[in-house]
């Protein structure tokens, strides 16, 4: 009788063991996924948000809401596209969310940065220029560059018109020809 | 519109890399996945304290709705002479309220009895489909 429940209790011992090692290594495999994707992701919400401090939080509700999806996901092939677009969702819906909502879709034309630093990369003053460009410009350009959205797809998204669209994307390239070929 | 410019900014952006995540992202992100890991199953679904916040909020008003129709403390004032007619009447509709709840009975239930179990369903029901609602549209993101 003593050995039964010695044995009984050393195969619960052997199953929690086994629990644990499996929750240990889940949690390796979701740090290595985060090391793996961070930088992208963090890149999308920096250049939509345009301020970092913003895009680090983003990017932690990004993997926050990964992780509860994480069984889904780890052997899904369209992982990186998911994190993206969550990634883009979250925020644009920031920028509605704490910035002015009558700036950002605002019709008006907003004050233009005229310079940045010039003494970084010329890769570093692109993602600078990026940033300093007024929220409605930045949005559409980052979603028509990096990625690869339509002009019909931004409207749709932003909610705004496709001539808003147009003409932001195309005054974000004109400020940031001269903010970089200065 | 100007293509140049198109064709400038896409020859621009081929060169440019990611950006360098903060040292800091990975520690938080892992902590609060930790903290999620080690909560019981049931306590999941409040996990944002806001949720957490608005059930508590839920279950004390549910709470003192049932403690005021027990008690009814609007009959210690409806002697009072001066009290307003309002005062004397809520008594009344509380103890009517009351008599419908608990001693009305139909099928040999009494209308608390029968009412109880939807409200009860109807609710989870609620809490349910919100929370499908709320996966599928994170899903579609």
């Amino acid at each position: 009788m003593i050995a039964a429940a010695t044995l009984s209790l050393s195969h619960f011992h052997e199953r929690a063991g086994c629990g644990l090692d499996r929750e240990m290594a889940e949690e390796k495999e979701f740090e290595t996924f985060i090391r793996n994707y961070q930088n992208m992701v963090f890149s999308v919400s920096a250049r939509i948000v345009g301020n970092l401090t913003d895009a680090e939080d983003i990017t932690q509700e990004v993997f926050i809401k990964a992780y509860k999806r994480f069984p889904q996901l780890r052997n899904s092939n369209t992982i990186g596209g998911w994190l993206r677009t969550v990634a883009t969702n979250l925020s644009i819906n920031h920028l509605n969310r704490y910035r002015a909502r009558w700036r950002f879709f605002s019709e008006e034309p907003v004050e233009i940065a005229t310079e940045i630093e010039r003494e970084n990369s010329r890769q570093e003053m692109l993602e600078l220029a990026i940033r300093k460009l007024p929220d409605a410009q930045r949005v559409s350009l980052v979603l028509f560059h990096f990625q690869d959205m339509s002009y019909e797809e931004i409207a749709a998204k932003l909610g705004v018109t496709l001539a808003k669209v147009k003409s932001d994307i195309h005054r974000g390239r004109e400020t940031l020809k001269k903010l970089i070929t200065k | 519109m100007s293509d140049q410019n198109k064709d400038w900014l896409d020859a621009e952006l081929k060169n440019l890399e990611d950006l360098e995540a903060p040292t800091t992202l990975l520690p938080t992100v892992m902590k609060t996945v930790r903290q999620r890991a080690r909560m019981p199953w049931w306590a999941w679904p409040f996990e944002p304290r806001t949720d957490l916040f608005r059930s508590f909020v839920l279950v004390i008003s549910l709470f003192v709705l049932a403690l005021l129709l027990m008690v009814n403390p609007a009959q210690f004032f409806s002697d009072v002479p001066i009290a307003p007619a309002l005062l004397k009447l809520i008594p009344i509709l509380l103890d009517t309220a009351k008599a419908v709840l608990f001693q009305t009975k139909v099928y040999h239930f009494s209308v608390l009895t029968l009412l109880l179990p939807p409200i009860v369903l109807s609710y989870i029901f609620l809490v349910a489909a919100a929370s499908t609602i709320q996966r599928l549209a994170g899903a579609r993101k």
